[in-house]
């Protein structure tokens, strides 16, 4: 058998567009219009990525209908701007917005295009701002030039903080949760929430998303920033943020990413503990997850245990640290039949892989062609990407490592879902 | 048809220099157009007498796909058929990019068929890879570069004797030879025939430094037009007659910074 996948992603190490994250940075935040300078084409990515992430929600149930949407704007660049610059077309865009929309502020996001003509987008933005007496900002990243999705998100933050925010006494127990994550309503975030409270902290704002003006201005006053970020790149542009706030308002962070599995969640909780100065709550907190964890691997354990699972892997190292998975597999009592690494990890992907696999398990590790007889076998298939044989059970694994305990909680009882399906069936679960 | 292209440095002469090889080639009843790459729009002056008004680009921003050849070619002294690029002002939009979609739509337009000589006058130094487009694409088969024996004007020289190289794999584009235009420099003539040599090509011309030439300038007209007996316009009959018969195109071997300043310092130390 040979296994085909879906060729519906494509992986690119490092390589992303801002502008994606210039939008999602302040999608959710009440009054804020986003203009993306760029040609229109550019729009579609962060159109699909809004509406997988609708479906997400929905398929959640986590959808909330009053949620503020900021509307997107792109100015529109054509041939004739490539060669006379956008700077003109970019003001009659602004003039629209602010007509069409009436913002509180403006974020403008540059695409690859303006960045290689060098529209002096920030003068625009500047003069913009004078004229319409709102806050217009110029996000400095370019598209794919010089910036990825989370470059693009960082620098709104900074934006959003360098316009809005001014130093405000601190108040107690206060945290600021730093990343997306789903936002407020999402499961990583409550999680977050949940093993704040062990500390007696209270989240009072969320950003740069989902936050209101007058959240943003309430940044400065918090006693703490939590960054979220979820995987190494994300998380040292969220420790980026973090680091400028503490420079600009004296605001500490914690210097740890999102808990992932059980033996991060319990380094975070220490890590807490230490930040401050409260021993006894870290080892309440490692009780009480432990034995929510022990309950839920009780009832998994006996539907997965006997299964011949194989994970399969398409996403390189520096989007995916599989760590989490192996601890999450040998709470259920799997021993792995084998990893696939598949066809979509370029050679350098897959050595560094290999590499980190070596460090996390004994299982053996195969290509894509020499795996096809493991996966003829497997009862149920682990994967980052969708295979395209529909008789085997899939657990779509999240593209962003749960948070905590209730994240490898949930991710168990899907896994424990997909053994129940009868084998014939087939079928994928998605694991977010 | 001979496809002639003229790089070097900014401010060196090429747009003089080619407006007064169009004309001596169009006193010889040669159809010829010029073809000014560069957004300052001034390589056609001296023959139609006046800076063009009307270029490719402000045409297809005016009329985007319903532009005319009679809107974007004009005649200028002796019938010579002048074509501005265009571009954008200085300081936005990207003047490559202008390039590359006026020569394209030149193309598109089929507005350059009859003619015996093309001559493409090209801006500075091959800066990025739209005015790199007449080698590159293959509008232009033989390229002049015109210096000085400045050193500045050399390593530009140099640099476009790069850009040549790095084109001769895929296609017809070779050099065809220096053409020296004097700034009265100590030993320029020498200076310039070696490192001509050393680029694997020649000195084809030596354009002495002359008031008829600023004079004319001036005057909007080019030499051979304002003193068409003067021996000024005959060093341009000779370089127009020698493009003319010009076979020995070559791909230049550049010479690393390091032996263009140890020549520099030979000759003008």
């Amino acid at each position: 058998m040979v296994i085909s996948k879906r060729p519906v992603v494509t992986i690119k190490g490092g390589c992303s567009c801002s502008m994606p994250g210039v939008w999602r940075a302040v999608a959710h935040n009440e009054g804020a219009v986003v203009i993306y300078h760029s040609p229109k084409a550019c729009g579609h990515v962060t159109r699909e990525m809004n509406l997988g992430g609708y479906y997400r929600s929905v398929a959640r149930r986590e959808f909330v209908p009053r949620q503020y949407m900021a509307p997107l704007v792109v100015s529109g660049l054509k041939e004739e701007h490539s060669i006379f610059g956008g700077a003109e077309q970019l003001r009659q865009c602004i003039g629209y917005v602010v007509t069409r929309y009436k913002p509180a502020y403006i974020v403008i996001a540059n695409s690859c295009v303006a960045g290689v003509i060098g529209d002096d987008v920030q003068a625009v933005a500047y003069e913009a701002g004078q004229e319409w007496k709102i806050p217009v900002m110029s996000v400095p990243c370019s598209g794919f030039l010089d910036g990825e999705y989370y470059a693009g998100f960082y620098h709104t933050g900074r934006a959003l903080a360098d316009r809005f925010m001014f130093p405000r006494p601190a108040m107690e127990n206060t945290v600021t949760l730093l990343g997306d994550r789903g936002g407020p309503g999402g499961p990583d975030v409550q999680e977050m929430k949940g093993l704040l409270q062990y500390f007696g902290l209270k989240a009072h704002c969320h950003f740069p998303g989902y936050a209101s003006l007058e959240e943003i201005q309430r940044v400065p006053a918090s006693a703490l920033c939590v960054p979220l970020g979820g995987r190494a790149e994300a998380f040292s542009w969220m420790r980026r943020l973090a680091s400028d706030l503490e420079e600009m308002f004296g605001v500490p962070f914690l210097d740890h990413d999102c808990p992932v599995g059980w033996q991060g969640t319990k380094t975070w909780l220490k890590n807490m503990g230490k930040l401050l100065g409260r021993k006894s709550q870290v080892l309440l907190a490692e009780k009480e997850q432990e034995q929510r964890l022990r309950q839920q691997v009780v009832k998994s354990r006996a539907k997965i245990r006997a299964a011949r699972v194989v994970l399969c892997i398409g996403r390189p190292l520096l989007h995916f640290q599989p760590d989490w998975v192996f601890e999450l597999l040998a709470y259920t009592g799997v021993s792995l039949d084998g990893i696939i690494l598949l066809r979509g990890l370029t050679g350098q992907q897959r050595d560094a892989m290999r590499r980190e696999l070596q460090n996390n398990t004994e299982a053996p590790v195969f290509d894509q062609r020499e795996g096809a007889a493991v996966l003829e076998t497997a009862d149920l298939v682990v994967t980052t990407h969708e295979l395209a044989e529909d008789t085997k059970r899939q657990l779509f694994l999240p593209v962003l490592s749960p948070v905590g305990v209730g994240g490898l909680v949930l991710v168990m009882q899907k896994l424990a879902r997909l053994a129940e399906r009868p084998a014939r069936r087939g079928g994928i679960i998605y694991g977010w | 048809m001979k496809k002639v292209a003229f790089y070097g440095k900014g401010g060196i002469g090429k747009s003089t220099t080619a407006a007064n090889v169009s004309a001596a080639l169009a006193e010889k009843g040669h159809l010829v157009c010029q073809i000014g790459c560069d957004p300052k729009n001034d390589s056609t002056r001296l023959l139609l007498g006046k800076a063009c008004a009307q270029t490719v680009l402000d045409m297809v921003r005016q009329n985007g796909d319903e532009v005319t050849t009679e809107q974007v070619v004009h005649t200028g002294f002796a019938g010579v058929k002048c074509v501005e690029a265009g571009g954008p002002e200085p300081g936005v939009g990207c003047a490559g990019r202008g390039i590359i979609v006026a020569l394209e739509k030149l193309k598109l337009l089929q507005a350059i068929t009859d003619e015996h000589f093309v001559l493409y006058d090209v801006l500075g130094d091959v800066v990025c890879g739209g005015f790199a487009v007449p080698i590159r694409e293959g509008y232009a088969t033989d390229i002049y570069i015109v210096s000085s024996g400045e050193l500045m004007s050399l390593y530009a020289a140099n640099n476009i004797a790069k850009g040549v190289a790095r084109f001769s794999g895929r296609g017809r584009a070779r050099l065809g030879g220096i053409i020296g235009n004097s700034r009265n420099i100590a030993n320029e003539r020498e200076l310039l025939c070696e490192f001509a040599e050393k680029l694997n090509t020649r000195l084809v011309a030596f354009i002495p430094h002359d008031r008829s030439v600023q004079q004319a300038e001036i005057r909007r007209k080019t030499v051979i037009e304002l003193a068409p007996h003067s021996r000024q316009a005959d060093v341009y009959r000779r370089l127009a007659d020698y493009i003319v018969e010009n076979t020995a195109l070559t791909v230049p071997t550049p010479m690393s910074l390091a032996e263009l300043e140890e020549l520099s310092l030979t000759y003008g130390d």
